[in-house]
């Protein structure tokens, strides 16, 4: 049976699954005999030094030197020895951490949910607190049937998010302990000295703030003017620029050994994480804005953090289709937005990917994108695709789509209609740039990837 | 301490000494140590190193195993020279003790500096049928053979 986990718990897995602490705790009990037979040598020759004046004569200056042997013989054993039982040591604490990891991820595991589950929606007839055969005595009824569905998807989102602080607390342990058993068994392997070997990496999966963290430091390395292997400095800078603002809106966070930031460093919320968790993959959704819905509520409504967003973006542009683009402009159906923002991100990508000569062009196909969307997929929007397309060279296809501004007004624009247009309205919170035509980013089958490590 | 003959060499003492040496040496040399399995500690990259070093471990433990045994040999056979020498005149003594230099130096080396093979036998943990000796005893057998043999030339 599988359950619903995040990277943590699945990097854990991969840690402990196939160790086998029993095994090496048994290797282990045949290096202790070899320490055991070792001191008993060293105890016997050391003996065998104290009665050699007995059987040779004591004024024999060789006796002296053969008893010398024997001793130092004995000490260097004895000193075998007590490296061996260090090794020992250091190796059994770490299998017993191994094993109390594994008990740890048995249990986690145990404790995680099997799906998501949908979140509970209050539109539903379930929960209808007015209508036909809903008197009040029901309409209490349904509140509180609301009231603990809710609490239940709460519990298990929470279970998600504990799971993956708990299993990160884990690796991090694992981890620890195996690097300071190194040390001694080194002394076994290696001269003195010798190179301990880099401390244990972090062990996460880079969230966010250190993928932005990276592009910094390569962007910092780059000069304008100088022609590099995979491309002119000033493209690379310019490329690396994109790169940040997508992880940025993308915003997955990280765990940094303590807690889970944000792209910025910021502390973020543990439960977000859950949601974008995904192992196994989210748990399939109620399809269209019913389930978007559900999910905008359960993930505290209109400031849902971007990491949702993009999860949610991910989900529903990957089932987008092609033909979506050309769907009806009155849809307001997942499919034909996810295609819309797609076609929009891969302008703004040939945009801020073509360097600097083609800047100008990159704003005029982002802006392209952006009214492409306001036709495709928005159809009463008030959101994102009108506002986008005010800002670039697309506006007059964004403003065509848009069918609720009867007058031609701007004012209508501004008005915040988060239930329609939630994606976009996460990202604006988190990232004011995004409605100059930032789209949420599109998934790992893309050629975009590769486009962006590079 | 000189017997009453003053053959320099009182022989009751060294043949406990060697006895317990030889003894000493039977169970050194049954002691095996056996690499962990693969990816038994575990599939990190801390762990892939720990098991690397283990691995690496258990061969320096088992050669230095190895050369304890071989060092034993020396001393017993060393001891069992100056005896000798000690009967025919004291000064050859000197010449036999070299071997208990040779067995030091042998038992003197770090773990690390062990890169031997390991010659003993290892005897599998399981009984042979219709053969009379249990592996301890071959693997005592094979031990005890050692002493005489170990001189070079």
């Amino acid at each position: 049976m599988s359950v619903v986990k995040g990277p943590m718990m699945s990097v854990l897995r991969e840690y402990v699954a196939r160790a086998n602490p029993d095994d090496v705790e048994a290797r282990l009990k045949d290096w202790e005999q070899a320490a055991r037979t070792m001191r008993r040598v060293a105890q016997d020759l050391e003996a065998a030094a104290n009665n050699l004046p007995k059987a040779f004569e004591e004024t024999s200056l060789t006796t002296d030197a053969a008893q010398r042997a024997f001793r130092d013989s004995a000490r260097k054993l004895t000193h075998k020895v007590s490296q061996l039982d260090a090794a020992i040591q250091a190796l059994g604490q770490a299998q017993g951490t191994t094993r109390t990891a594994k008990e740890k991820l048995a249990q986690l595991e145990a404790s995680l949910p099997t799906n998501h589950g949908p979140a509970p929606d209050p539109s539903s007839p379930k929960y209808a607190q007015t209508g036909t055969g809903v008197d009040s005595a029901q309409a209490v009824q349904n509140q509180k049937a609301l009231q603990s569905d809710r609490a239940a998807y709460a519990a298990r989102e929470q279970a998600i998010a504990n799971a993956e602080a708990a299993a990160a607390q884990q690796i991090q342990v694992v981890d620890k302990d195996n690097y300071t058993a190194d040390p001694p068994v080194r002394a076994i392997t290696d001269e003195p000295n010798s190179d301990p070997g880099s401390s244990p990496a972090t062990p996460s999966s880079p969230g966010s703030y250190s993928d932005i963290a990276a592009a910094r430091a390569r962007m910092a390395s780059y000069n304008s003017g100088t022609l590099y292997p995979n491309g002119w400095g000033h493209e690379l800078i310019a490329q690396e620029k994109a790169n940040i603002a997508a992880y940025e809106a993308e915003n997955k966070p990280e765990w940094n050994g303590t807690q889970w930031v944000n792209a910025d460093g910021s502390a973020a919320p543990s439960t977000s994480y859950a949601m974008v968790e995904t192992a196994d993959g989210l748990a399939p959704l109620g399809g269209g804005t019913s389930g978007m819905t559900a999910l905008a509520i359960g993930g505290g409504g209109a400031l849902l953090g971007a990491g949702v967003a993009k999860a949610l973006a991910n989900r529903f542009a990957a089932g987008a289709s092609a033909k979506a683009a050309t769907a009806s402009a009155t849809s307001k159906s997942a499919t034909a937005r996810s295609a819309a923002a797609r076609a929009g991100a891969a302008g703004a990508r040939s945009g801020a990917g073509a360097g600097a000569g083609a800047r100008g062009a990159g704003a005029g196909a982002r802006g392209g994108a952006a009214g492409a969307r306001g036709a495709g997929g928005r159809g009463g929007a008030t959101g994102a695709g009108s506002r986008a397309g005010r800002g670039g060279v697309g506006g007059a296809g964004g403003r065509g789509g848009k069918k609720d501004d009867k007058r031609g007004s701007q004012n209508q624009d501004w008005q915040a209609d988060y239930s329609d247009d939630w994606t976009e309205s996460a990202s604006d919170v988190l990232d004011p740039n995004a409605s100059r035509g930032w789209t949420p980013n599109v998934p790992e089958d893309d050629a975009d990837k590769d486009g962006r490590k590079a | 301490m000189a017997g009453p003959k003053s053959t320099g060499a009182d022989e009751a003492v060294v043949n406990r000494i060697k006895a317990v040496l030889m003894e000493s040496k039977d169970e050194i040399y049954k002691v095996h140590v056996d690499k962990p399995a693969a990816e038994s500690l575990g599939s990190s990259a801390t762990a892939g190193r720990l098991e690397k070093l283990m691995n690496r471990a258990t061969d320096r433990i088992n050669s230095t195993l190895s050369e304890t045994n071989e060092a034993l040999v020396n001393f017993v056979d060393g001891l069992d020279d100056a005896v000798r020498e000690a009967k025919k005149a004291d000064a050859d003594a000197a010449t036999a003790f070299r071997k208990l230099d040779t067995a030091a130096d042998l038992i003197s080396k770090p773990f690390f500096e062990n890169l031997m093979k390991d010659d003993r036998l290892n005897l599998p943990d399981i009984p042979l049928p219709f053969f009379p000796l249990s592996g301890e005893t071959l693997e005592e057998i094979a031990s005890r053979s050692e002493y005489g043999q170990n001189q070079e030339g």
